[in-house]
């Protein structure tokens, strides 16, 4: 891993600690949640995700959580979560399944002029604006909810497109850990502060809820191809904001996407599609 | 090659301290914040206009969480899995480091936890190839 050469992983870093643990236990703390509370919430988060994912064919898994539970044995699919041997804590209070599922794979994407791209076989989007930012370990200061270099990078966006967050209809943020992606969701303000729990146990972030997110399942249904997922991510916002995304169509067609992603060490990426 | 100068590293000076148990940070001389672990340049403001400093070790630890997927080096099988925290320095700076003195299980996270935040002091592990900086549970 190319994580900071000098002093990252020479000095004991690992992404799951940094990544998921520690912004688990930043987020209950800042805002009073038990750890009940947030397992609960994880579980809510996966379930949307692996619907997603079921929703999919090109997804990794498939398998809804409810499913894979019923084929280990356990008819409550919570208490499947909840089974140190079936999802274990790997970087408590963070479970195996709020991870990322690793896979091969590629995209590309087109981008012409605007005078161009009308009339083409398929219905264009616009690019209406994208903000890039970095930064080097640990990422956050004091408090691990808050990602200086993303907020930049959101603002940069949202300023060359000219939204703010109640104009956004779709939203993926990078949810390699389900945790983190909630954050950058609340920090977008696409959720309220401390309120990315509540939302999925309310089926809210669903595609047929009122906060879409990530409805081609995410980095843990999906899979995360590394380089590719932006590209993946930005297809799948396409696709809902042409309505071609098939089972998991979000009722009424986007017209502004956001797409936000990480790129290792750390780079921030938000990207703003709207109709042509 | 005759002309080149050895350049100093900041890394290597990081790294003799650390195999002393003395912890090194460098001072910025235009904004007078302070960079850990030490860079040749201000990580706030850019200057190259740094001087090194001596902390004290002493910090609070905010949170902790462990890791049980395989080391992510291979320096770290012999004490796999082990605690990782989050902690501010005395002196300020944010750091995420190895934590010794709690055991590497969801109980005693949850107990370490619900205390809240508490001090810890920078000791020096001894590993096969490399020292590496880690905060011990005072007490
Ligand atoms: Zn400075």
């Amino acid at each position: 891993m190319a994580v900071n050469q000098a002093y990252g992983v020479p000095q004991g870093y690992d992404i799951f600690s940094t990544y998921n643990g520690l912004v688990a236990l930043g987020y209950c703390r800042k805002y009073g949640i038990s750890i009940e509370d947030y397992d609960r919430g994880m579980f809510e988060l996966c379930r949307t995700r692996r619907l997603h994912g079921s929703l999919n064919p090109k997804a990794n898994i498939q398998e809804t959580l409810e499913d894979r539970a019923a084929a280990k044995g356990f008819t409550d699919a919570f208490d499947y979560w909840r089974s140190d041997a079936h999802n274990p804590f790997v970087a408590w209070p963070s479970r195996l399944l709020s991870l990322v599922t690793t896979a091969d794979g590629a995209s590309a994407m087109v981008l012409t002029r605007a005078d161009l791209a009308r009339g083409g076989k398929s219905q264009p989007v616009e690019f209406k604006g994208f903000g890039i930012s970095y930064s080097d370990l640990p990422w956050y200061g004091e408090d691990p909810t808050h990602w200086e270099f993303d907020r930049r990078a959101i603002d940069a966006a949202f300023g060359m497109a000219s939204i703010g967050p109640a104009d956004i209809d779709y939203l993926h943020t990078h949810d390699c850990s389900h945790i983190s992606g909630l954050c950058t969701a609340e920090t977008i303000g696409y959720l309220p502060p401390g309120g990315g729990l509540d939302a999925a146990r309310a089926g809210r972030l669903r595609f047929d809820g009122d906060r879409p997110m990530s409805t081609h399942g995410g980095r843990h249904a999906f899979g995360h191809a590394w380089g590719a997922s932006a590209g993946s991510d930005t297809y799948e916002a396409v696709l809902q904001m042409r309505g071609k995304a098939g089972a998991r169509q979000i009722p009424s067609p986007p017209e502004i996407s956001v797409i936000h992603t990480h790129g290792y060490a750390m780079i921030g990426t938000v990207v703003v599609l709207g109709g042509l | 090659m005759q002309d080149v100068a050895e350049q100093p590293s900041a890394i290597r000076w990081y790294y003799e301290g650390l195999g002393q148990n003395v912890f090194r940070a460098v001072s910025c001389r235009s904004c007078g914040k302070l960079t850990f672990p030490p860079t040749g340049c201000c990580e706030h403001c850019g200057s190259w206009e740094v001087e090194g400093v001596e902390l004290s070790g002493e910090a609070t630890l905010l949170y902790a969480t462990h890791n049980i997927t395989p080391a992510c080096h291979p320096r770290f099988e012999t004490i796999a899995p082990y605690v990782y925290g989050h902690l501010r320095l005395r002196e300020g700076p944010i750091v995420q480091a190895i934590i010794l003195g709690v055991e590497a299980r969801p109980e005693s996270l949850r107990a370490l936890f619900e205390r809240g935040p508490v001090p810890v002091k920078a000791e020096t592990l001894t590993m096969e190839d490399l020292p590496v900086i880690a905060f011990r549970l005072a007490g």
